[in-house]
């Protein structure tokens, strides 16, 4: 009884959440569907069906010089208030993504109110203010005011994904790299610029596909597989640091150079899951 | 764990990434708005004699806050729609293959890729007297006088929820694809049933993807004056309309600000209430 139930009750949940997605994606579709059925009109109005199809509008669009003239601001405009966007805004979340201190709660909603003031008062005051100041009207006011109100967008969903990435993916990039940064001769880190450099990013490499909701790709292990420095001097620390990690004081593990991340997360996740592993099971 | 707080400080990055961007939001948005601030409190259009006048007649004129009380309401009935509609998509993109996945995402994104006055125009085709829906309803023979769809709250509702679904949908699909599918498995074996293990497993899981969501919808949709005016019509005023036409066509500017600064206010406090839960939900999910 209780097995038919079960089947029943998965049955209706399923049929009831796919109808509702098929009916939202229809709506979601249908007026891109409209304007695209009725662009190839051959008539002058925008009736729907259209009395007859040509590409006669197309053709029309070909000499179209305005429009020609729009579209290449348009493109400009968007490319660079997206790239300034993007660039400003993951560099925001990250710093204010963990943090629960008041100033992040405040820089938070200072990046998130641009969403809510109507764009159009945004634009009163900013064209007011522009004029005030001096600066014509041009391409750079116009990229300044969209990345102004395209922001709130890279920050909230950069935010979003954060919140969700795990934190012990920091955390063992912070123990594993951290630690045994402390034994490398500082020479060494001096004449290895490169490498550090290397590190800070691959973290943000890592980081950036959580938030992207991408598989961390497996080279990422390959490197850390092949990067000698793990089987080398420091291969020693991470031995040494294997004993140690059932009492390490996670705050003496903050990275205290750009070596942080040096091993990358997800080499030392994988790492941390086998110690622990070894750790708990009683026959290792 | 006894490592909670320590790992908030190894997991957090230092608060100096945000100093680029807090220092283009001073020059190019608090610089604008103080101006506009500085404006809202002038009594007389002029901007010569200080006072509160602006607000004092906002806030004691009925018709002024019915605008406001039917877009904040607007706001609500909008995000409560994209997040019922929302949240299927998002739940039927974890369960496919990969190739619906990109027709649904490519499905997800299209509004965002075409414009909001194509959209809008797009609306009034389909629901417009002699539109779509009501010749087919005529010609199944549903009703005999046409249904009035356009310049109702119901027509604006349904396009602005299209508007602004991918802003719910994407943080969803974000949210649903960081749930460990053995929880379903495991609520599954238990004993709960399907509709049991969706609203105490998987939604409360979901919450910041949901929080997020509703956020981004909800000061979206209250904000959207092309599609406010153009599907509403004169019928319906909104804020930003009225803020407008005490900007452009009254010539009335320290009313116009003193309107903007309201709104702001009011969205920023509903907003502020979406962001705490966000933080509540946000231990409740990584628990």
């Amino acid at each position: 009884m209780s097995g038919r139930k079960r089947t029943w009750e998965a049955i209706s949940f399923e049929f009831v959440m796919t109808a509702i997605a098929i009916v939202a994606l229809i709506l979601i579709i249908a007026p891109s569907l409209v304007v695209l059925i009725v662009s190839f009109t051959s008539g002058f109005s925008l009736k729907f069906p259209p009395p007859g199809y040509s590409l006669r509008w197309y053709a029309e669009l070909w000499h179209a010089w305005q429009l020609h003239f729009a579209a290449k601001n348009s493109l400009i405009v968007a490319l660079w208030a997206t790239g300034l966007s993007i660039v400003l805004g993951v560099a925001a979340a990250l710093a204010i993504s963990r943090s629960r201190t008041l100033s992040a709660r405040l820089l938070d909603s200072l990046f998130m109110s641009p969403l809510v003031l109507p764009a159009l008062a945004f634009g009163l005051a900013a064209l007011m203010l522009f004029s005030l100041v001096g600066l014509p009207v041009s391409p750079l006011t116009l990229v300044i005011g969209h990345t102004v109100v395209c922001v709130p967008y890279v920050v909230r969903n950069t935010v979003a994904a954060l919140a969700q990435l795990e934190p012990t993916l920091l955390e063992s990039s912070a123990v594993l790299g951290g630690e045994p940064a402390l034994h490398i001769p500082a020479h060494r880190a001096a004449a290895d610029p490169a490498g550090h450099h290397r590190g800070g990013l691959h973290r943000l490499h890592v980081v950036l596909r959580q938030c992207a909701g991408l598989p961390v790709p497996a080279r990422c292990r390959d490197r850390h597989a092949a990067d000698p420095d793990v089987a080398g001097p420091r291969g020693q620390a991470r031995r040494d640091h294997r004993r140690t990690i059932g009492r390490v004081d996670h705050r003496d593990c903050r990275p205290r150079c750009g070596h942080g991340a040096r091993h990358g997360t997800v080499a030392a996740t994988d790492e941390l899951i086998r110690r622990r592993g070894t750790a708990n099971s009683p026959s290792a | 764990m006894g490592t909670a707080p320590a790992s908030r400080d190894v997991t957090s990055y230092g608060m100096g990434l945000a100093a680029p961007l807090a220092l283009f939001f001073l020059l190019f948005f608090v610089a604008p708005l103080l101006q506009l601030f500085w404006l809202s409190l002038h009594n007389d259009t002029a901007g010569l004699h200080w006072g509160l006048g602006q607000y004092l007649h906002f806030l004691t004129d009925p018709f002024s806050l019915g605008v406001l009380g039917s877009t904040l309401l607007l706001g609500a009935e909008v995000t409560a729609v994209c997040l019922v509609l929302g949240f299927p998509i998002a739940w039927l993109y974890q369960r496919i293959g990969p190739r619906l996945q990109t027709i649904i995402i490519l499905i997800v994104l299209l509004p965002l890729l075409t414009s909001v006055v194509v959209r809008t125009f797009a609306w009034i085709v389909i629901l417009g007297r002699q539109g779509i829906i009501n010749a087919t309803l005529q010609s199944l023979g549903v009703i005999d006088t046409p249904l009035r769809l356009l310049y109702t709250q119901f027509g604006v509702v349904i396009a602005l929820a299209q508007v602004q679904m991918p802003l719910m949908t994407l943080p969803l699909i974000t949210a649903l694809g960081r749930i460990d599918p053995n929880l379903d498995d495991a609520s599954c074996s238990l004993g709960a049933g399907s509709w049991r293990t969706f609203f105490k497993v998987v939604l409360p899981l979901s919450l910041p993807g949901v929080i997020a969501g509703c956020t981004l919808t909800y000061a979206a949709a209250i904000t959207a004056f092309i599609t406010q005016s153009l599907i509403g019509g004169g019928q319906m005023l909104f804020m930003p309309m009225y803020l407008y036409q005490q900007a452009s066509t009254l010539q009335n500017w320290p009313f116009a600000a003193a309107i903007s600064i309201i709104f702001l206010l009011a969205v920023l406090a509903v907003v502020s209430v979406f962001t705490t839960l966000g933080r509540l939900s946000r231990g409740y999910g990584g628990a």
